[in-house]
Order: structure tokens, then C-alpha cells, then sequence
């Protein structure tokens, strides 16, 4: 299937994510936070290269979060490979919230969720806290994220429930 | 180089490795390590499970086998909880008084009659082992529960140990107060109980 969208760009091959992601005929489990890739956006696309871009908007066009890889390639089984994946995603008045960097990761666009069973970096763009594990699951729709083994966290004290009263 | 040096020279560098130090924590932050990590943005849930061990240098230990905490819309902690062999190493920092008036059975009193007028010193670590610790952002309380299991909570000074069926540190006036049926140990020596007969005490 992946194959009838190939085409020559750049000097690289690249698929239509868009395109590939309709003709896989993707619908969001939840209506409420109905994520649609926009074919055509700002880096809506993937293959080969650095600063892949993937970025999932909601049904106002919010930007929820945004995908990027030195490289991405379809896997099978409605998925993608991303390496050295960096991941942000956005509060609803679009400041950043949390960045990721996983450097190995696999996207499944059937339940839109990333899984690794490698280390993954995640932190709180104000600084407020980090956390970093092995093999963890984030799922795009609900922003649930779950670090398997290994959690270490450390957060800052004057933002916590820890700090002097 | 033959194999037998390579296997040596690969054990000395795992040991080596091994024997590392962990990453000291920066000053102004705590950590947390587990073995898993949970984060439900919607419910503002954040859930450490397995051998937790949150440590908040020169002020906190506290081990447990879960430890779940929620996010208020404003980012605040509301409730922290920690459950299973809840162990809290508390380093008082300040003087202030930690326990008050006396004790009794029943309604929600100072526990510590044993106490009555001692401070934690500067820099007195204090221990609290229960079931389950529950952190009331509201009120910035710590409610302590045993279990049927593990029984009463408890708490240890350097010079008392209380228990009570529920133990309720408050975080802003530094002072423990319990309900339901409570039990207190002191040293006698603390007290001013045999006054000597030049007038002095046996106080230390």
C-alpha cells in the first residue's frame, strides 16, 4: 500500500503521510480529542532525512503534539519507526509542555500511541520536573504516558507539594 | 591480548561500572526512583510504583510501593498518596515544636503526652511507618492509617515514640496530633523528674 505513494522528493523518498494515513482509513477511538493529521501541513510528511516532522493537530486544529526523527520508515502493521525521536507536546493555549527524546521508538497509527522498549527522556518545559525510564507507551489521544522500568524522577522542590509551608 | 585478558579486562570495567555513584541531586529538587511511572494527563495523575524511594536531600526520605499524587487545574499537588510499608524519615531542619499538649484517648488530641513541651531539635531526624500516608494540599496535612496487617501508624523521636489509630502531622505548625486509641514512649531523663537535692536536675 505504502508503496503507491512513494515518490521522488528532494533526492529522497518520502511518503505522503497524509495520504498513507487515509488510505489506512485512521479514525481517532475518542470524538472529543479527534486527532487528524493534516496532509499538506508544515512537515506532514515522512521518509528519510533529518527534522521528519510529524505533527498531530485536534479537531479545532490545535497543535497537540509534534513528531520529529532523523528518519522514519513504515514498518508494517500501520506502523512507523522513528530514530532519535523528539517529542513535544502543547497545552491548550499552545505554550510547550513536555519534550521527549527517545532514541529508538515505534509509532502505531492504528491506536496512535509511541512504544519503546529502550530509554526515553521526557521533560517539563518549565523546568518543573524530568523523568526518564526504559520502555515506556505514550498514547496520543488521552496523553497517557507510562514508563515501564527504571523510573527516575526529579522534580524541582519549589513546585512541589514538598516544599517548606 | 589473549581471551582470558579480555574477559578480566571486561570485568574489571563492569565493576568499574558498578561501583559508580549515583547522580547527586541538585540542590532545590528532589527525586523520585521506582520501578514504573504513570502519567494520566487528563486526571492529572502521576502514579510511582514498585520500591519507590523519593528522597528530597537533607529534609525527606520516604519509601513505599506506590505512590500516586494529583494535579489540581492549577498544577498544584491536592493529594499525594503513598501506600504499603510507607516509610518516612523526616529530618526537622527548624526548632519548632513538634508536639504540644497532652493526650487522650478518643476525639483528635495532641497524641504526645509524653512529649509535652519538648522540640524536635535542629537537625533530629524522625521516622513514621504506616500503611498508607495521605498529603492534603488543602490544609497541608499528612494523615498517617495503619492497616490490619501492619497495625497502628507510629512515629519515632529521638525521645518519644507515639501511635495512634490515625496520625495527622500538620505541615505548617509542625505538630502531630492523633485519634482513636493512642500509645506514647519517652525517655524519663528529658523530664525534670528527680530534682536533685542542690536544686538541679537529672534533665540532659
Amino acid at each position: 500500500m505504502t508503496a503507491l505513494f512513494r515518490r521522488v522528493w528532494m533526492g529522497t523518498w518520502r511518503i505522503s503521510l497524509g495520504s498513507w494515513m487515509l488510505a489506512g482509513g485512521l479514525t481517532a477511538a475518542d470524538g472529543k480529542t479527534n486527532a487528524v493529521v493534516k496532509s499538506g501541513g508544515v512537515g506532514a510528511s515522512v521518509g528519510q532525512g533529518a527534522g521528519v516532522n510529524y505533527p498531530f493537530y485536534n479537531k479545532d486544529g490545535r497543535l497537540e503534539a509534534n513528531l520529529r526523527g532523523a528518519s522514519v520508515e513504515p514498518i508494517g502493521g500501520n506502523q512507523l519507526r522513528f530514530h532519535q525521536l523528539h517529542i513535544e507536546t502543547f497545552n491548550e493555549d499552545g505554550t510547550p509542555n513536555l519534550v521527549g527524546e527517545a532514541p529508538d521508538c515505534v509509532y502505531s497509527l492504528a491506536t496512535k500511541t509511541v512504544s519503546s522498549s529502550g530509554p526515553l527522556l521526557v521533560i517539563q518545559s518549565s523546568g518543573t520536573f524530568r523523568v526518564s525510564g526504559e520502555g515506556f507507551l505514550w498514547e496520543q489521544i488521552t496523553g497517557r504516558l507510562v514508563i515501564s522500568n527504571q523510573a527516575h524522577t526529579v522534580f524541582r522542590l519549589a513546585d512541589s507539594a514538598f516544599s517548606r509551608p | 591480548m589473549n581471551s582470558r585478558h579480555a574477559i578480566w579486562i571486561s570485568v574489571a570495567l563492569v565493576a568499574q561500572l558498578g561501583a559508580v555513584e549515583p547522580e547527586p541531586i541538585p540542590a532545590g529538587e528532589g527525586k523520585i526512583d521506582s520501578v514504573s511511572f504513570s502519567f494520566e494527563k487528563r486526571e492529572g495523575l502521576i502514579r510511582h510504583s514498585g520500591n519507590v524511594q523519593l528522597t528530597i536531600p537533607g529534609a525527606l526520605n520516604l519509601t513505599c510501593e506506590d505512590l500516586l499524587a494529583q494535579r489540581d487545574a492549577s498544577g498544584k499537588f491536592s493529594t499525594i498518596v503513598a501506600t504499603t510499608n510507607v516509610v518516612i524519615q523526616l529530618l526537622q531542619v527548624n526548632d519548632s515544636p513538634l508536639f504540644k499538649a497532652g493526650s487522650t484517648n478518643g476525639s483528635p488530641v495532641d497524641t504526645a503526652t509524653a512529649a509535652v513541651g519538648s522540640t524536635v531539635r535542629p537537625l533530629e531526624t524522625n521516622w513514621a511507618y504506616c500503611f498508607k500516608a495521605v498529603f492534603i494540599g488543602t490544609n497541608n496535612t499528612v494523615v498517617l492509617t495503619g492497616s490490619p496487617e501492619t497495625g497502628s501508624p507510629r512515629v519515632m523521636t529521638a525521645t518519644a515514640a507515639i501511635s495512634a489509630e490515625e496520625l495527622t502531622y500538620n505541615r505548617t505548625t509542625g505538630k502531630f496530633t492523633g485519634s482513636g486509641k493512642s500509645q506514647s514512649r519517652f525517655k524519663v531523663g528529658q523530664f525534670n523528674l528527680n530534682p536533685k537535692r542542690d536544686g538541679s536536675t537529672n534533665s540532659p
